[in-house]
């Protein structure tokens, strides 16, 4: 059995695939599927009940809390994804190259990495945004500089103790191309390793997106999002604590989700996992 | 065909500020190796065997000391001819990719070298060669016994039709029935493919069986080096002693322990 398909018999693994899928799906395509305008305020109707209008009511402001959330995808999942994208590919090429070179290079990236690893990451990237100013795009930069230093670590030790296996020297020594080293054996294994992580990670960067903005430092105000939102519902948390619960189940499941999927990767990656299935069947 | 001249290597004892404290593992090794013969290399742990076997694969860089292949450095050495050295190693367990199957395994230094014909037929004979079934192909390394593992390992190092050829404790976790069916099969294949071995092994009695000439390792040194027939005319202390741990077996108790192996195998009919 192959990586997918150990993947896709795991019940909860394709579960959080199709869930993920689905909100993606819904942010990209949310201008078609939101019933209103996120951003149209109507004082009229806030605080309104659920109904068919407003299948998830009016803030304070009257907007309507679905189109808000639905449009919320778009900065908080995306953005989050892009994030962690970045992050992998900064943190994957210097990991490798340093893993590899082990020389001076190696050095020179690795006391770099000590520099920016000695501030704790919250602080590091309160820091940034604060230098900065806030803004969605200083958010996104602030996290990717908090977040390599930690990754190219984690590959280049990756990377180290892959090539002392004997598979490698073994290759090396039956006159196998570097580049098929990387290939066959270096890149999936360390990648492997590393998408277990995140995939963990991206739940964390969704909670530090929403936090920022929850603090006023990420989106600006009437943009929807899913930080800012929960912000917002806060100032009225005595009067209308139900304001609360959309953006912060929305935040909350699509965290999860990534967890539990990076769970799951972890165990599909590992070939042994078949035989206890096995044996359990 | 291999020339070690003078080889020394020495390890970081470790600790940033012990910059001068090294561990000497090598100290001064030279030996040569003609084609098609077989060098034996023993010595107890911790005598620099294994750092012996990387350095002349070419996995790590020496200190001091050259060793050279038909006169060029390995490197250049492999990149003139790809493939013709190969090597099993001890620890069987990091030897396979354990996302590779077992065929994959095989067949990744015969994909390196752009040999892609009839590769299956290929394969199938080798696992023939080793003694494992076709069946097994499809497996993966943890589904299968260490045994079993390191003869896939054998498999895949003779799979180029390798001309030199390192085997660093590559029997000492097989058990003595496929440890005399390995060795019968490398005799076989040094006679057929004229290989050259470096046969790297604690115990004497493998050495014996497929060596012409044995080396003894003590301390980074080489301390004796003898050919097959002349084992009694050890000089060395260290020689002679290991020499007489086996001897006490009988000068002729390896044979007569093979023989019995032999018999036993024939009538069990593996």
């Amino acid at each position: 059995m192959n990586f997918w398909m150990r993947l896709k018999s795991d019940r909860i693994a394709v579960l959080c695939m199709i869930l993920l899928f689905s909100v993606v799906l819904l942010g990209i395509f949310a201008p078609l599927i939101a019933p209103h305008d996120p951003l149209e305020p109507n004082i009229k109707f806030k605080f309104a009940d659920n109904s068919l209008e407003y299948p998830l009511g009016t803030d304070q402001l009257g907007r309507c809390v679905l189109s808000r959330l639905l449009y919320g995808i778009k900065t908080t999942v995306v953005l989050s994804l892009l994030t962690m994208g970045a992050t992998l590919f900064i943190g994957t090429f210097l990991g490798i190259v340093a893993g590899f070179s082990r020389g001076k290079v190696d050095e020179a990236i690795m006391r770099l990495c000590d520099v920016l690893l000695s501030f704790p990451s919250e602080v590091m990237i309160l820091a940034i945004v604060g230098m900065l100013g806030p803004g969605l795009t200083n958010v996104v930069i602030a996290n990717i500089a908090a977040k390599w230093a930690w990754y190219t670590r984690m590959i280049r030790s990756l990377v180290m103790e892959y090539t002392d296996k004997n598979y490698i020297r073994f290759a090396k020594v039956a006159g196998c191309s570097s580049s098929h080293i990387m290939r066959k054996h270096l890149l999936p294994g360390v990648l492997g390793d590393v998408i277990v992580l995140a995939t963990l990670d991206t739940g964390w960067v969704i909670l530090t997106i929403s936090s920022l903005s929850f603090l006023g430092l990420g989106v600006q105000a009437p943009t929807p999002e899913w930080g800012m939102m929960l912000s917002e519902a806060k100032n009225i948390m005595t009067t209308h604590p139900a304001q609360m619960l959309p953006p912060g189940i929305a935040i909350m499941v699509v965290v999860a989700a990534f967890n539990f999927l990076g769970d799951s990767i972890r165990d599909a990656l590992d070939p042994k996992g078949d035989q206890t299935k096995a044996v359990v069947k | 065909m291999l020339e070690v001249m003078d080889l020394y290597k020495s390890y970081h004892k470790g600790g940033f500020f012990s910059l001068k404290s090294r561990q000497e593992v090598l100290q001064g090794i030279s030996f040569s190796v003609k084609a098609g013969e077989c060098v034996g290399l023993i010595g107890e742990s911790g005598s620099g065997k294994s750092t012996l076997s990387r350095l002349i694969l070419g996995l790590e860089k020496t200190d001091k000391g050259e060793v050279k292949l038909e006169g060029d450095d390995i490197a250049t050495w492999r990149k003139k001819y790809p493939g013709q050295m190969s090597a099993v190693f001890q620890d069987y367990n990091t030897s396979a990719n354990p996302r590779f199957t077992i065929e994959e395994i095989i067949r990744e230094p015969l994909f390196a070298l752009q040999q892609k014909t009839e590769l299956r037929a290929f394969i199938l004979e080798l696992m023939d060669k080793v003694g494992l079934s076709a069946k097994l192909l499809i497996r993966y390394p943890h589904e299968l016994s260490g045994g079993q593992l390191q003869r896939v390992c054998l498999a895949r190092a003779i799979s180029t039709r390798p001309r030199i050829m390192v085997l660093d404790e590559a029997l000492s976790s097989l058990d003595v029935y496929i440890q005399v069916q390995i060795l019968e099969l490398l005799r076989d294949l040094k006679r057929d493919l004229h290989l050259t071995y470096l046969f790297i092994a604690h115990d004497l009695q493998t050495i014996t069986y497929l060596c012409d000439q044995i080396l003894f390792l003590y301390q980074g040194r080489i301390v004796e080096q003898l050919a097959k027939g002349e084992l009694s005319n050890a000089k060395n202390e260290y020689a002679k002693r290991l020499l007489a741990s086996v001897i006490t077996f009988g000068g002729q108790g390896q044979r007569v322990v093979y023989h019995k192996c032999k018999q036993i195998r024939q009538e069990v009919g593996v």
